[in-house]
């Protein structure tokens, strides 16, 4: 008859469990370029206010084809006075004649307006930072020329994440936003408009489960 | 009634020239402070994260002073030239 009860006990192999942190040895840093808009494990980057030990693990931008409407803007800008000129000359009509001596600083300053306003837009695109790090998430956001937002959320406060991806565009080129929902408030976090929307979601779920554990 | 297309053509006088080059001073004085103003904001930005030279940082902040200088060189211009 069988034992249904045995005070010894089975030699049951042990289950072996996964490192929760992966170990630095693992990690291959990756250099950020200047078109670079999604960099797991970036390589020299660091923030004001980062904690020695802290370790950067995704760095984000907003996808470059949210460039293409800004950028396709400062053509047409740049050829409006050529479109004009050509109007003019073609129906041999002119509003007024402008001294040559205005005439350069007239055009120049144009030209500044339409240079400066690609270069705003760069900037905006440039400084538009998304970090993940192992302790927190930290939204850059610098969208008008006179804001500069810094929001930051710890990962034990992350109660949340979600993606989405809405239209023609952001399905064709695989970018959307992440939100991260905060549990105090409710309150959300966004990146925006960040290429592999998925990944971002599934590294930070990651580190949140990582953090509970 | 024929009008002449030509009609419309006004020549400047000197003292037009004067008005628009006021104007002109003026406008391209607000446009220094934007280029001012956005040159402080990257430098700001640039406290805030530190990215490597490979990220094109170095570039942004050297077309930024750039930038700044040619809109400075107009505005002077626009007082000597004009």
């Amino acid at each position: 008859m069988p034992d249904l009860f045995s005070d010894v006990q089975p030699n049951i192999p042990t289950q072996q469990t996964q490192p929760v942190v992966s170990t630095p040895a693992a990690v291959i840093k990756k250099p950020v370029h200047i078109f670079t808009t999604f960099c797991q494990n970036p390589r020299n980057i660091t923030f004001a206010e980062q904690y020695d030990n802290e370790t950067i693990i995704l760095f984000l931008r907003r996808d470059f084809i949210t460039n293409v409407p800004w950028l396709a803007t400062t053509i047409a800008l740049a050829y409006i006075p050529f479109l004009i000129r050509f109007i003019f000359v073609s129906l041999n009509f002119s509003l007024f004649s402008i001294p040559s001596v205005l005439f350069i600083p007239l055009v120049s300053f144009y030209y500044l307006i339409v240079l400066g306003f690609a270069f705003a837009n760069l900037v905006s695109w440039f400084y538009n930072i998304g970090l993940v790090t192992d302790r927190r998430g930290i939204d850059i956001d610098f969208n008008d020329l006179s804001t500069i937002d810094v929001a930051t959320a710890s990962l034990p406060d992350i109660k949340d994440v979600e993606y989405t991806q809405s239209g023609f565009f952001q399905s064709l080129f695989d970018y959307g936003d992440v939100r991260v929902r905060i549990i105090a408030g409710g309150e959300v976090f966004t990146f925006s408009k960040v290429p592999r929307p998925t990944d971002v979601a599934g590294i930070i779920s990651q580190l949140i489960g990582k953090q509970e554990l | 009634m024929n009008l002449d297309p030509n009609i419309l053509i006004t020549s400047f006088s000197s003292g037009a020239v004067l008005y628009v080059k006021i104007a002109l001073l003026i406008l391209i004085g607000l446009y220094l402070l934007f280029s001012l103003m956005l040159t402080t904001k990257i430098h700001s930005l640039n406290k805030t994260v530190f990215l490597p030279a490979e990220s094109g940082e170095v570039v942004i902040r050297f077309f930024a002073i750039l930038y700044l200088l040619a809109v400075l060189s107009l505005f002077i211009a626009t007082i000597v030239i004009v």
